[in-house]
C-alpha cells in the first residue's frame, strides 16, 4: 500500500515536472539564447528536482523552486567558464550564440528585435526581467531564486526596462544598415 | 502634489507589487496625470512585448507544425506582437506629441452622433480592436459618456464594450493601466457591459499566454458574431 502510494506520488511528481518543462525551457532560452544549452539546463534542472523532491514542502511553490534550481545550474555553468567573474556584467557577446533556424514564429522581425535587445542586457538584469515578466514571479520570489536582495531585484528590473525601451526606440533603419554591412 | 513618480514605482504597479495604499495613490496619479499614464502604458506594453517574444514551447519541429496548421486562423494573432511593438515604439518615439494630442482630445463622439444615438433605440456597441493607449483612452471616455447619457425618453443607453485583437490585452489582469478605470466604469454603470472576444482569448492561450480577464469582463463567443447580431438588431456601432 505504501509502496503503491510512493510510486503514485513519484509518478504524479514526474507529471508535474513534465508540465513545467516548456516554461522552464522558455526561461532557459531567454537567459542563454542557445537552444542546445537550454535543453541541457532544463534536463539538469529536472534531474536535480527529482533527486531533491523531498525538499519541496509546498507544491504551490513548484515553479519558483524549479526556477531556483535552474538558476543554480545556470550559474554553475557560467562559473565553469573561466572568463566570467561577475554575472551582472555578462552580456550576450560573452555567451555562446547561435542563429536560430528560421521558423514562422521567428520570422517576426519585432520578436527578433526584442530578443536581441534582451540578449544585450547584462545577465543579472536579463534574469530578473524574464523571471518577472515571463514567469510572473513576485519580487520576493525572484530575490529568493537568485539569492539577491529585493532592492536589487527592483533596481535591476528598472534598469533592464529602461535599457529595453531605449533599444527598441532605435529606428529600424539602423538595424537594417547593420544587417546590410554584415552581408557585405 | 506633482511629486515625481519613479520608474521603479511604476514598474511595481505594473507588476502588482504595491500595497493597497500605494496602489490607490498611484491610480489617482495615473488617472489625473497624462504623462504618468503614458509612462505606465509604455511599461505595461513592454511587459506584454516581453511575453510575446518568448513562447513556452520546447520542440521547434512541433511548434512549426502547430503553427503551420493554424496558419490562416492565427494570422490575427501573429500580428499581435507587431501591433504591440508598433504602439510601444510610437508611444515611446512621439511621447510629447501624444501628450499634446491628449490635451485637445475630445470624447470621440460628435454632438450629431450623440443625438442620433439618443434618438435611435439607445443601444450602442462600442468596438475596440487596438491596445494603443490613445485608442483605449478614447474608448473609455466614449463608454463613460454613453453609459452616463439618457435617451430622449429618459432611459439609460445600453452600451456593450467589446474588445478583440490586441484590444483584449487591455482587459487582462496583470497590471493593465486601465484596469481600475474599467472596474470603476463597470461598477458605476449597470447599463455598461464589458466583453472580450473568446476567440482571441483562446488563440492567446494556445500560444501559451496565461490570459486572465478582469473580474468585470465577460466573454463573448466571438467579436464578429456579436457585432453581426447587434447590427442586425438595430444597435448603433461605434469603433474606438
Amino acid at each position: 500500500m505504501s509502496l503503491l502510494s510512493f510510486i503514485s506520488r513519484t509518478r504524479r511528481f514526474e507529471e508535474m515536472l513534465g508540465e513545467c518543462r516548456p516554461r522552464l525551457w522558455r526561461l532557459a532560452y531567454s537567459w542563454s539564447h542557445n537552444r542546445a544549452l537550454s535543453d541541457d539546463l532544463v534536463q539538469d534542472t529536472l534531474a536535480k528536482a527529482l533527486i531533491k523532491r523531498k525538499q519541496l514542502r509546498d507544491p504551490e511553490r513548484l515553479n519558483s523552486w524549479l526556477c531556483s534550481i535552474m538558476a543554480n545550474c545556470w550559474h554553475d555553468y557560467l562559473r565553469q567558464r573561466r572568463d566570467v567573474t561577475d554575472i551582472d556584467d555578462v552580456a550576450e557577446a560573452d555567451l555562446p550564440t547561435e542563429e536560430s533556424p528560421e521558423d514562422g514564429y521567428l520570422q517576426n522581425q519585432m520578436i527578433r528585435r526584442v530578443r536581441q535587445a534582451v540578449g544585450e542586457l547584462p545577465l543579472g538584469q536579463r534574469e530578473v526581467i524574464t523571471l518577472v515578466d515571463l514567469e510572473e514571479c513576485s519580487y520576493a520570489a525572484v530575490a529568493t531564486i537568485l539569492n539577491i536582495p529585493v532592492g536589487t531585484v527592483m533596481s535591476r528590473l528598472s534598469r533592464a526596462r529602461y535599457a529595453l525601451k531605449d533599444k527598441l526606440r532605435e529606428p529600424v533603419a539602423v538595424a537594417a544598415v547593420h544587417k546590410i554591412s554584415r552581408v557585405k | 502634489m506633482s511629486q515625481e513618480i519613479s520608474d521603479e514605482l511604476l514598474g511595481a504597479y505594473i507588476d502588482e507589487e504595491l500595497s493597497p495604499e500605494e496602489k490607490a495613490h498611484l491610480v489617482e496619479r495615473i488617472a489625473t496625470d497624462a504623462s504618468v499614464r503614458a509612462r505606465a502604458c509604455e511599461l505595461w506594453q513592454l511587459k506584454q512585448l516581453m511575453r510575446s517574444a518568448y513562447r513556452p514551447v520546447h520542440d521547434t519541429g512541433k511548434a512549426a507544425t502547430r503553427h503551420g496548421a493554424k496558419n490562416t486562423a492565427s494570422s490575427l494573432l501573429r500580428r499581435l506582437p507587431m501591433a504591440i511593438a508598433a504602439s510601444l515604439l510610437m508611444a515611446a518615439g512621439t511621447l510629447s506629441g501624444w501628450l499634446a494630442h491628449e490635451r485637445q482630445e475630445i470624447d470621440g463622439l460628435s454632438v450629431q452622433q450623440m443625438n442620433a444615438i439618443r434618438a435611435n433605440g439607445s443601444r450602442v456597441v462600442l468596438h475596440l480592436v487596438s491596445d494603443e493607449p490613445e485608442r483605449m483612452e478614447t474608448a473609455l471616455r466614449m463608454a463613460d459618456k454613453l453609459a452616463s447619457a439618457q435617451d430622449t425618453s429618459g432611459q439609460p443607453i445600453h452600451v456593450e464594450f467589446i474588445a478583440n485583437g490586441s484590444g483584449v490585452h487591455l482587459l487582462r489582469t496583470g497590471g493593465s493601466p486601465f484596469a481600475e478605470r474599467l472596474i470603476a466604469h463597470s461598477n458605476a454603470h449597470p447599463n455598461l457591459q464589458i466583453l472580450a472576444c473568446r476567440q482571441t482569448v483562446d488563440r492567446l492561450r494556445e500560444r501559451g499566454v496565461a490570459v486572465e480577464l478582469l473580474s468585470v469582463v465577460q466573454e463573448a463567443a466571438s467579436a464578429e458574431s456579436l457585432l453581426a447580431a447587434r447590427l442586425s438588431q438595430g444597435w448603433r456601432y461605434v469603433q474606438a
